[in-house]
C-alpha cells in the first residue's frame, strides 16, 4: 500500500494547492494596530495615532490628549482615499464634532457615513491605545458591513409584468427580433454590457437583471461589489451563464427565463448566442445583438443605446445619452486633428514591462483605433497595418524600430477596471518600461509624455472619454480650455448612479525610474 | 495418466471460470455505478429541480417553467455525452494502445485532436468555412473534417507497406507538432477576444450537447464497439509480437489499418463536437489492464466504461466545484485524471 500512499500524498497536496489559491481570493481583514502599552494611570497628556476602515481603504488620524483624558484635538491624516467632495466635508466636519462634544456619539455627515464611521473608529482605536475606554464617551463599534457573496434565493426574482405590446427591433447585425414588451427581466452576454443598460434604467438595471456572462475583468464579481452598497442587494437573483468568452450554460439562461437576452456582437459571445438560438427561441426567450465602440468608432455606443432605448422603452432617456456622446465627437472633429501636419507620434504597448515584450496595435484595432481618431501618428503603422496581423492583438514590434522611430509619446494601457469599491487597492503602474534598453533616450521618456489608460474604457461606453483623453495629451493646445475630467464627471453625473471615482480612467508618468 | 489429465483440466476451467466469473461481475459494479453516475449528472445543475421534478419532466413532459426543456434537452442529452465520448475515448486509447503495443499511445498520439484543433482555430479565428455550414456549426464541422483529414493521412501512412508501430507513432507525433504550429501561427494573429474563445474551445465543454449531436456520437460508438468486439481474438494475439500474432493467422497490417481508422473517427467526432478531453484515452485503458490484463473480450468493454466513468465524474465535479458555474470539462477530467494516472504508475513500479 505503499504506493497508495503516495498518491493521497500527492491529492492532499493538490486539495492543499486548490484551497490556498481560493483563500488568497478572499479579502484579509485589516488588523487596527495592537495598543502600544500600558500607559500610567495618572497622566494621558500626548498624541495618540489610531486607524480605522474608512470608505475606501484606511483612515489614520491622530488625537491629541490633555493629562485628564481630555480630547484637545483631532487630525485626519492626509493619506485617505475618501471621495473628494463630500468625504473632504466629513474629514473636515467630524474632528471637530467630536471635540465639541467631547464623545464619540456625534451625527455623521450624510452622505459620507462610510468616512464619518471610519473618523470615529479611528478615534476610538487612538483612545483605547492612550489606555481609555471609548465606550465611556459613547463609542459603539459599527459593524463594518464588508462585501460578501449573496446568496442565490429563487423568491427574489423580479416580478413580471404581463406584457402588453410586442415591438420589433432591428439589431445591430440587422436581425429583425420581436419582443413583448415591457421587458420586466433581461440577461446579459457580458458583464461589463451592463454600463449601456445603466443610464437607461438607472437602478433598475441591476433590479431587473437576472443573468450575464462573465467578462474579462471578472465583472461580475467587480459590479456586485461597486454597485451592491449603492442599488442594494441584486445578486440574490442573479445567475452566471458563462464565462468570459465561453459557451452558455443554457440550463441557467431557461432556469433564470429572462424577457431578453442582450448579446455583445463584437465578441466570440454572439457566435455561442446563435448556437443555442434554436433552444432559446423554443424557451420564448429573444436575442438581441448590440455592438460595442469598434470598427465604428464614433456610432456604435449611440447606435447601441438607440437599440436599448427601443427595447426598454425609454427612447427618450437613450437619445439623451446618445446626444450627449454625439457631443463629445463633435467636440473632437471641431478641432480637425486628422487634418495636423505635424502630428504627434505614438506608440502604444498592451501593459509591457522593460524584459516583457507587451503587444502593439496599429490604427484598425483595440487601442490603435482610439489612438488614430484622436490624431496620433502611430508608429506600429507603416510596418504592420498591411501585415496579415495588422488586425491582430499579438503583434510586438521589433524593439529597434521603436527607438528609430523615437515616438514623441507612449500610451500603455491595462488595468484599472471598474474597481473602485470599498475593499479595492489600487497600485500605481509600475511603468517600469522606461527601464528597456535605450529608451532613456526617447523622446517621449525625456518628455515625460507616458501615459497608462483604463482598460475599462476600451469597446466600452466611456470610449469618447478615452480619445478625448488622449487628444488633450496630443494636443494640450487645444484644450486649453476645456476641462476634459469635468466631461466624465457630468457623464456619471447625469446617467450613471455613482462619480466618476469608480475608476482610475488614466495615469501619468511622474518620471521617477523605478528598479 | 488420462485421468490425472482430466483432472488438471476440470481445476483449469474451475479456476477460468471463476476467472470469468469476476470479470463479469466486476463489468456489472462498473455498469451500476455508470448508470447511477447518469442519474447524478441529470440531477445535478446550474438551477434546482428536485428529483420529483426531473421525474415527472422526464416520464410525464411536465413541470413548470423551463423545467421540461432543462431536463429533456439539456441534462440528459449532456449525461449522455459524457458517457459516450468517454467510452469512445476509452476505447480508441485501449485499441491503439494495443496495436502501437506503447503504453503512452492515446488517440492524441495520431495528431488527430491538434488537427481538430487547427480547424476549430480557423473557424474562430479566421472566421473560415472549410464547407458552407450554417455559422454556428462552422466551428464544429471545420474541426470535424481537419480530424478526418488527419485520420486519412496516417491511414494513407499506414498502408505503405513497412508502416511498422514505430513509423505509425513518427508520424503521428510530426502531424502533431505541424497541426500545433499552424494553430500557433493563426493564434499569433488573432486578436484577445478570439484567442481567448480558443483557449476555452481546447479546455473543452458539454455545454453545446444537442441531441443529434448525441445521436452522432452514439451510433459511431456504437459501430466501433461492435466491430472491435469480433475482432478481439485478433486483436488479443495483437498484443504478442507481429511474428507470433502473424503466425496465429492474424493479418497484422490489416487489424492495425481498421483500428486506425475506426479510432480516428472515434476521436474526431468527440474531439470536434467536445473538445479537447484530455487523458480519457490513455488512463482508461491503463486502470482497464489492471483489472482484467489484455483479453479484448473483457479488457475493451472495461476500457469503454471507464472512461465512461471518468468523464462522468469529472463532469459530476466540474459542476459541484462552484456553484451555478460548469467548469471546462477538459480541466476537470485531467486534475481527476491525473492522480488516478500516477497511482497506476506507482503501483507499476512496485511490481517491477
Amino acid at each position: 500500500m505503499k504506493g497508495f500512499k503516495k498518491v493521497l500524498t500527492f491529492v492532499a497536496l493538490v486539495l492543499v494547492i486548490v484551497l490556498s489559491l481560493t483563500a488568497c481570493g478572499q479579502d484579509e481583514q485589516t488588523q487596527a494596530p495592537a495598543n502600544e502599552g500600558e500607559k500610567p494611570d495618572t497622566s494621558f497628556a500626548g498624541t495618540y495615532d489610531g486607524s480605522a476602515e474608512g470608505y475606501h481603504g484606511n483612515l489614520n488620524v491622530s488625537v491629541e490628549l490633555d493629562e485628564t483624558g481630555k480630547i484637545l484635538s483631532v487630525a485626519v491624516g492626509e493619506d485617505h482615499g475618501e471621495t473628494p467632495g463630500i468625504g473632504d466635508i466629513a474629514i473636515e466636519k467630524l474632528p471637530k464634532l467630536i471635540v465639541e462634544a467631547q464623545s464619540l456619539r456625534v451625527d455623521s455627515v450624510a452622505g459620507a457615513t462610510r468616512t464619518s464611521d471610519g473618523i470615529i473608529g479611528a478615534v476610538a482605536n487612538a483612545l483605547s491605545s492612550a489606555g481609555l475606554d471609548p465606550a465611556a464617551l459613547g463609542y459603539v463599534p459599527k459593524e463594518v458591513d464588508k462585501w460578501k457573496v449573496a446568496k442565490y434565493d429563487a423568491s427574489t426574482m423580479p416580478e413580471k409584468v404581463p406584457t402588453t405590446d410586442t415591438i420589433v427591433i432591428k439589431d445591430v447585425k440587422g436581425r429583425e427580433v420581436s419582443i413583448d414588451v415591457p421587458i420586466s427581466t433581461y440577461a446579459l452576454s457580458t458583464m461589463d454590457v451592463i454600463d449601456f443598460i445603466i443610464p437607461i434604467l438607472g437602478e433598475d438595471a441591476f433590479h431587473k437583471l437576472v443573468a450575464s456572462g462573465n467578462d474579462g475583468g471578472n465583472g461580475i464579481l467587480g459590479y456586485d461589489k461597486l454597485y451592491t452598497p449603492v442599488v442594494g442587494t441584486y445578486m440574490t437573483h442573479f445567475g452566471q451563464i458563462s464565462e468570459h468568452n465561453a459557451p452558455f450554460d443554457l440550463e441557467m439562461i431557461l432556469a433564470q427565463d429572462p424577457d431578453v437576452l442582450i448579446v455583445n456582437s463584437a465578441m466570440q459571445a454572439h457566435k455561442y448566442a446563435l448556437e443555442i438560438e434554436p433552444q432559446l427561441t423554443e424557451a420564448g426567450i429573444p436575442i438581441v445583438l448590440i455592438d460595442v465602440p469598434g470598427k465604428n468608432l464614433t456610432t456604435s455606443t449611440q447606435d447601441t443605446f438607440k437599440i436599448l432605448g427601443r427595447l426598454f422603452q425609454k427612447d427618450e432617456r437613450a437619445a439623451e445619452v446618445s446626444t450627449f456622446i454625439d457631443e463629445q465627437y463633435t467636440l473632437i472633429d471641431s478641432m480637425n486633428l486628422d487634418e495636423k501636419t505635424d502630428k504627434a507620434t505614438v506608440y502604444y504597448e498592451k501593459g509591457g514591462a522593460a524584459e516583457v515584450f507587451g503587444s502593439t496595435a496599429t490604427s484598425l484595432s483595440g487601442w490603435g483605433v482610439l489612438i488614430d481618431y484622436a490624431g496620433g501618428e502611430n508608429i506600429a503603422d507603416p510596418i504592420l497595418i498591411d501585415a496579415a496581423s495588422g488586425k491582430g492583438s499579438s503583434n510586438t514590434l521589433d524593439p529597434e524600430i521603436v527607438l528609430e522611430a523615437n515616438p514623441e509619446f507612449v500610451i500603455m494601457s491595462g488595468g484599472g477596471w471598474m474597481d473602485n469599491h470599498a475593499n479595492a487597492t489600487h497600485s500605481e503602474p509600475s511603468y517600469d518600461i522606461v527601464n528597456r534598453t535605450g529608451w532613456s533616450e526617447l523622446k517621449a521618456i525625456k518628455d515625460g509624455n507616458l501615459y497608462n489608460l483604463s482598460q475599462a474604457m476600451n469597446r466600452s461606453t466611456y470610449s469618447f472619454f478615452a480619445v478625448i483623453k488622449i487628444a488633450s495629451w496630443l494636443y494640450p493646445e487645444e484644450f486649453e480650455n476645456i476641462d476634459v475630467d469635468a466631461i466624465i464627471d457630468e457623464y456619471f453625473d447625469r446617467f450613471m448612479l455613482t462619480d466618476s471615482s469608480v475608476n482610475v480612467w488614466s495615469h501619468k508618468w511622474d518620471g521617477v525610474t523605478r528598479k | 495418466m488420462i485421468k490425472t489429465q482430466q483432472l488438471e483440466n476440470n481445476v483449469n476451467r474451475e479456476l477460468y471460470n471463476a476467472m470469468i466469473k469476476r470479470r463479469v461481475a466486476l463489468s456489472a459494479v462498473l455498469l451500476a455505478a455508470l448508470f447511477a453516475l447518469v442519474i447524478l449528472n441529470i440531477f445535478i445543475g446550474s438551477s434546482d429541480i428536485t428529483l420529483k421534478e426531473i421525474i415527472i419532466a422526464i416520464f410525464l413532459k411536465e413541470g413548470k417553467g423551463h423545467t421540461v426543456m432543462i431536463v429533456n434537452q439539456i441534462r440528459l442529452p449532456m449525461a449522455l455525452m459524457a458517457v459516450a465520448v468517454g467510452a469512445g475515448l476509452g476505447m480508441g486509447g485501449c485499441e491503439i494502445q494495443t496495436i502501437l503495443r506503447n503504453p503512452i499511445a492515446s488517440p492524441y498520439t495520431l495528431g488527430i485532436t491538434n488537427a481538430a484543433t487547427f480547424g476549430a482555430a480557423m473557424g474562430l479565428i479566421l472566421n473560415m468555412n472549410v464547407v458552407k455550414a450554417s455559422e454556428p456549426l462552422m466551428v464544429t464541422t471545420n474541426s470535424f473534417l481537419f480530424a478526418l483529414l488527419a485520420s486519412v493521412l496516417v491511414y494513407a501512412f499506414s498502408l505503405r507497406p513497412g508502416a511498422g508501430k514505430n513509423g505509425i507513432i513518427l508520424f503521428g507525433v510530426a502531424l502533431n507538432f505541424l497541426f500545433n504550429a499552424a494553430t500557433m501561427i493563426l493564434q499569433y494573429i488573432a486578436n484577445d477576444e478570439d484567442l481567448k474563445s480558443m483557449v476555452f474551445w481546447n479546455m473543452g465543454s458539454l455545454l453545446k450537447t444537442t441531441w443529434t449531436k448525441f445521436y452522432i456520437v452514439f451510433s459511431v460508438v456504437v459501430v466501433c464497439f461492435i466491430v472491435f468486439y469480433l475482432n478481439s481474438w485478433k486483436l488479443t494475439a495483437m498484443t504478442l509480437d507481429d511474428t507470433k500474432a502473424r503466425s496465429l493467422g492474424v493479418d497484422t497490417q490489416k487489424v492495425r489499418q481498421m483500428v486506425i481508422l475506426l479510432t480516428s473517427l472515434l476521436t474526431a467526432v468527440s474531439v470536434c463536437f467536445i473538445g479537447a478531453i484530455g487523458f480519457v484515452g490513455i488512463i482508461a485503458p491503463h486502470i482497464a489492464r489492471q483489472f482484467v490484463g489484455e483479453d479484448q473480450r473483457f479488457f475493451l468493454p472495461l476500457s469503454a466504461m471507464l472512461g465512461a466513468f471518468v468523464v462522468s465524474v469529472s463532469f459530476v465535479v466540474s459542476k459541484i466545484v462552484i456553484p451555478g458555474v460548469v467548469l471546462p470539462i477538459g480541466l476537470v477530467t485531467a486534475m481527476i485524471g491525473v492522480p488516478i494516472f500516477l497511482f497506476i504508475v506507482f503501483r507499476k513500479m512496485r511490481t517491477l
